[in-house]
């Protein structure tokens, strides 16, 4: 989305269609795993782990993406966690709901909304070969791929 | 550095998503909608349990059919769903009518021995039902208690005696007869009618008998007044009108009210 200086960057001609696909489902693997584990978000985070390690010898493009995917699942995993748990405390302690709950839950629906519709995009863009930096996450990215 | 200062720019930029979503009051829009017509509900068990201790209701199918068949219309005329309302006759001398919690009324036989015809009844129902409609009986009941003693189910014997009292202010009250004008002539009833049960009234006050309903409500004379004026605003078409009941058929369920009256005495 950016272009940025010293970040790792691809031009579609470099990248095969079998580089696309690989790519592409990565985020696909991500956006389902999601919905899967929305109510226990361990199983997204796990789904994409097991996907990223499936393709760490692959070539550059395909594991730049999955860390991409990953990374992005990872940091959104702390919030749904945390939300996840903050429900099972109100539940089991028959606690109020309070609006410090519901406003953390509409911020969580909000994040969660980002990440699916920025997840989809990213999956259609790399299955065409362009390549989507996202923010934060893949100067992240670079920094990993980099070591 | 560079990551670490998008890192708290992200952060940055939630925290304060989530400071401007705390600026709400959520729980208000999403619950105290739900704890008000779940209150209403529980409030309209108890107090009809409170009332049915108080007065005998009179189960008699003849008379309850023909009371519906009063009621009934003068809902659906108005499109109001029947689900939620009951229509209760309880033995009671005093001349009373009145709507308790989550659409229930309750008229005395003492009432329906006042009145002369089904109109009448129909015109003390409306007023009722369009107490129930603008909801002004759990408004009442709020400012009057507060909404944290209704909600803790104490003094619900102080409810019920609001409720049977019906102390509406001035306002509602008057916002409650000219809705009621206006359902009677959509179902077809003459809203005259109204007026003509304060006449009633108004000459029976003079007299020393309990006429709750009348007492506890504004003036007559004031009430007639815009009643009259809001009649003439509807354009009402006089040719329209029937009667609620044949008078006929009104004086047998007045006899078999005072029947019934006598067999349990
Ligand atoms: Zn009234």
């Amino acid at each position: 989305m950016e272009h940025i200086e010293g970040a790792i960057n691809f031009s579609p001609r470099e990248v095969t269609e079998d580089e696309r696909e690989y790519a592409s489902n990565s985020y696909l693997m991500s956006l389902f795993a999601l919905f899967v584990g929305l109510p226990l978000p361990i199983f997204n985070l796990l789904a994409t782990v097991i996907f990223y390690l499936g393709n760490r010898k692959s070539t550059k493009f395909v594991r730049w993406h999955c860390t991409q995917a990953l990374i992005s699942q990872f940091s959104i995993f702390f919030f749904n966690t945390a939300a996840f748990w903050w429900t099972i405390a109100i539940i089991l302690n028959h606690k109020e709901i309070t609006d410090a709950y519901i406003a953390y839950l509409i911020l969580i629906l909000l994040l969660n909304a980002i990440e699916i519709i920025s997840t989809i995009y990213t999956s259609v863009q790399t299955r065409k070969g362009i390549h989507v930096r996202w923010f934060l996450f893949s100067d992240i990215t670079d920094n990993l791929m980099k070591k | 550095m560079k990551i670490l200062g998008k890192f708290l720019l992200l952060l940055g930029g939630i925290a304060v998503c989530y400071l401007l979503l705390l600026q709400v009051n959520w729980t208000t829009i999403f619950q105290v909608k739900e704890n008000r017509d779940r209150l209403e509900e529980r409030l309209g068990k108890v107090v009809l349990e409170q009332v049915k201790d108080m007065y005998d209701v009179i189960e008699d199918e003849d008379v309850n059919s023909t009371l519906d068949s009063i009621f009934i219309p003068l809902l659906k005329d108005n499109y109001i769903s029947t689900k939620n309302y009951d229509l209760f006759l309880v033995k009671s001398v005093e001349v009373n009518a009145f709507a308790l919690p989550d659409d229930k009324i309750i008229v005395t036989t003492g009432l329906i021995n006042f009145l002369d015809s089904a109109d009448y009844l129909s015109a003390v129902l409306a007023h009722e039902v369009a107490h129930c409609e603008k909801n002004h009986v759990m408004k009442s009941l709020i400012t009057n208690f507060g909404l944290d003693l209704l909600l803790s189910g104490s003094g619900t014997g102080e409810v019920t005696n609001f409720v049977t009292g019906q102390a509406f202010s001035r306002k509602l009250e008057k916002e409650a007869d000219e809705m009621a004008v206006e359902y009677l002539d959509a179902a077809r009833i003459n809203p005259t009618s109204i007026s003509k049960v304060m006449d009633m009234f108004d000459v029976y006050l003079s007299s020393d008998d309990d006429v709750s309903w009348i007492s506890s409500h504004p003036v007559p004379s004031d009430r007639k007044k815009y009643l009259s004026q809001k009649i003439d605003r509807l354009k009402t078409n006089p040719k329209m009108y029937k009667e609620a009941l044949s008078s006929e058929s009104w004086k047998s369920l007045k006899d078999r009210v005072s029947s019934s009256l006598d067999n349990e005495s």
